[in-house]
């Protein structure tokens, strides 16, 4: 409609979702008053830290159009391998460095693999996660490590706080801007998009698609050595198992929010994460048992992609007349990308 | 890739490898199992392959098809589970194996509508929508044993059936055989067959053409789901007990088989035959690797070499279509 001021989409988006979150918080302070406490708002923003940073891996490799599905395991490689550096006495900040290393190695070995070497990007990263978690092992026969984890200061990560919050929140919101910065306000973060979007046509646009891709998963397994760092924090040991919940929750806070935002993004990705954090909080004070939670989020993923939908009403009709809808002259057909409308002729 | 090959006879060579390289690999890797190990050849061993591979054979052959249109199944899983756990809870409250076997395959078709709709017709990503329902259905199965296994004493006649066999071979093998018959009849010579592989090359062309492709994505999303659970069925059955956690290696391993088979055979395109050489690699891979006492790491590791080391070698040498499979 030209010559129309409208509102923006983005701004009604952002006002529908601080009404879900906040409808939310409501019915859980109804039906358990301890959630709307500073302590609980701390813990949630506390928990909120692991998989904040797996689901901003993710976004990079999301927004190239790739999948990524080795990040659990590598999240567990690593935390092995800082765990080994602690417990042998290195310090904190040279073993975070060394779990950096280690995963941009297997960030490169995946962005090798799929952009060079043009393999599927699901089966060689099922096979470098696989890798990865098994390598896990090798560092100290599937045992644990906590040596020394709290005479380095790694514990502090999690408990310690500045002005009422904890460290690791303003660690993860600086990761963050950092990220929306590299994303969303740079030359190089525009060409995740472009070539995201349409790698030919990047390409055509003088983009090099390949590098793009290979950078995308690098970004992705370097994360993880945070995420494995506020994974350690937090439980005060390295596990070999102790990136398998990331998984989830992490693709569940990525397709959220570019479903809550109409497309994935850094701030949609915190937007997504945040709300999970809190439904998987407030279920918790709720004491529902803990093998619900990936009910809770499977439920909240598709409630939220179909009443967030842009064309969400009438493809709910869709479903409903599915029947009806089969005889009709007219079949709508919406691509992801781009809703593409054709009239077929009966 | 290459533009010309250089000899007639090299191409005649590498089209021999590209076609028969997986069933050649999975000669190969019996072989030297079998060498490590004489008891692989004992009747009892292939008898459990043979068992396993029908079980992963089930859990992956809709998901097959589903992959070569070009989306994603990852939900199979959590249909196995749910069917398994729900097959065991109604048997050890005395409801008996008909009705376990009625209520898992109804919660495997639930499962399977609710994924065909949301995607075939109201058009959400294949990927999200089977994670969402996957990981619902993976915490039904551990909320009907509220976490823990269904431990049953005997598996009744299931548990005969599943172990019933004939010579070397399985009586469910044979059932799977022939299912995997008439789906590879139908996919190769019957015409909705060749719908779901042009779905792939162009979704809007098919609509075009007239076809229906909203209810066929339905049915393959539900024939996917009630075959992933008969599986789940299955091995409540053949392990007298209720374990939602058993499946989550058959994710791994069902993905591997598919995309492994999909270099075979048909190039580049996910199909049964090569699903079932692909599940074949695997159920020899697990089986040998119990024989030599690997542990499960040392699995874990050795799969995701040979699954990166198998896919660089067939993309090298593979046609041109190789390198393209499904990018979902």
């Amino acid at each position: 409609m030209p010559g129309l001021k409208r509102v923006s989409p983005l701004f009604i988006r952002t006002v529908a979702y601080l009404m879900v979150l906040c409808l939310i918080a409501g019915v859980f302070t109804w039906f358990a008053p301890q959630f709307m406490t500073a302590g609980n708002l701390a813990t949630i923003l506390r928990h909120l830290a692991a998989d904040g940073f797996a689901a901003l891996g993710l976004t990079f490799v999301i927004v190239v159009a790739r999948y990524e599905v080795s990040f659990p395991g590598v999240v567990c490689f690593v935390a092995m391998a800082m765990g080994f550096l602690i417990s042998g006495g290195l310090s904190l900040p040279l073993a975070f460095i060394g779990g950096v290393l280690i995963c941009a190695g297997v960030g490169a070995i995946n962005g090798i693999a799929v952009s060079y070497l043009k393999l599927n990007d699901m089966v060689s990263t099922i096979a470098v996660g696989s890798l990865a978690g098994g390598g896990a092992f090798l560092f100290n026969g599937g045992q644990s490590f906590f040596k020394n984890f709290v005479s380095c200061g790694l514990l502090r990560l999690n408990d310690a706080k500045f002005a009422g919050i904890n460290i690791s929140v303003y660690l993860l919101i600086g990761v963050y801007f950092v990220a929306w910065l590299i994303l969303h306000r740079s030359r190089f973060g525009r060409v995740f998009y472009a070539t995201g979007e349409n790698p030919t046509s990047a390409t055509y646009s003088g983009i090099n698609v390949r590098a793009v891709t290979f950078w995308a998963y690098l970004i992705c397994s370097v994360l993880m050595a945070l995420v494995a760092l506020m994974l350690m924090a937090e439980t005060g040991m390295a596990n070999v198992h102790i990136g398998s919940g990331c998984m989830m929750a992490a693709y569940t806070g990525v397709f959220l929010g570019a479903a809550l935002f109409g497309g994935a993004g850094v701030p949609a990705t915190f937007a997504g994460t945040l709300l999970i954090a809190v439904i998987l909080n407030g279920f918790n004070l709720l004491s529902v048992p803990y093998y619900w939670s990936d009910a809770v989020l499977g439920v909240v993923l598709v409630l939220g992609i179909v009443a967030f939908h842009k064309d969400g009403v009438n493809r709910l009709k869709n479903v409903f007349k599915a029947k009806k809808k089969a005889q009709d002259r007219a079949v709508e057909i919406s691509d992801s990308d781009n809703n593409l409308r054709l009239e077929r002729v009966k | 890739m290459n533009a010309q090959p250089r000899t007639e006879r090299f191409s005649l060579l590498r089209l021999f490898f590209v076609n028969q390289g997986l069933c050649i690999f999975l000669a190969l890797l019996f072989v030297a199992f079998a060498w490590a190990r004489p008891t692989m050849i004992y009747a009892s061993t292939l008898v459990t392959i043979l068992k396993s591979i029908s079980i992963l054979v089930l859990m992956t052959i809709g998901v097959t098809w589903i992959i070569a249109t070009g989306q994603l199944d990852i939900s199979f899983v959590g249909s196995a589970a749910v069917a398994n756990m729900l097959a065991a809870w109604l048997v050890l409250n005395g409801y008996g194996w008909g009705l376990g076997i009625a209520c898992g395959l109804i919660a495997g078709a639930a499962i399977g509508i609710v994924n065909g709709y949301l995607i075939g017709y109201f058009g959400l990503s294949s990927l999200i929508v089977t994670i969402a329902t996957g990981a619902v259905s993976m915490s039904v199965a551990e909320g009907i044993g509220a976490g823990a296994s269904l431990g049953m004493n005997s598996a009744g006649w299931m548990g005969e059936l599943v172990s019933a066999t004939i010579g070397v071979v399985p009586i469910i093998a044979i059932g799977v055989g022939a299912a995997c018959f008439l789906g590879w009849y139908s996919q190769e010579k019957l015409l909705w067959g060749h719908y779901i592989y042009a779905q792939e090359l162009n979704y809007v062309a098919v609509v075009e053409a007239g076809i229906n492709v909203k209810r066929l994505n339905l049915l393959l999303f539900v024939f996917s789901s009630v075959m992933a659970s008969v599986a789940g069925i299955l091995l409540t059955a053949a392990l007298s007990s209720g374990n939602a956690g058993i499946m989550w290696p058959y994710m791994v391993d069902g993905l591997t088989a598919i995309f492994l088979g999909s270099m075979a055979i048909r190039k580049g395109q996910p199909n049964i035959l090569g699903t079932i050489v692909g599940s074949g690699i695997l159920a020899v891979l697990n089986s040998g690797s119990g024989l030599m006492g690997w542990t499960d790491y040392q699995q874990s590791i050795i799969k995701g070499a040979l699954l990166l080391i198998g896919i660089f070698l067939l993309v090298r040498f593979g046609t041109e279509r190789v390198s393209e499979v499904v990018e979902a």
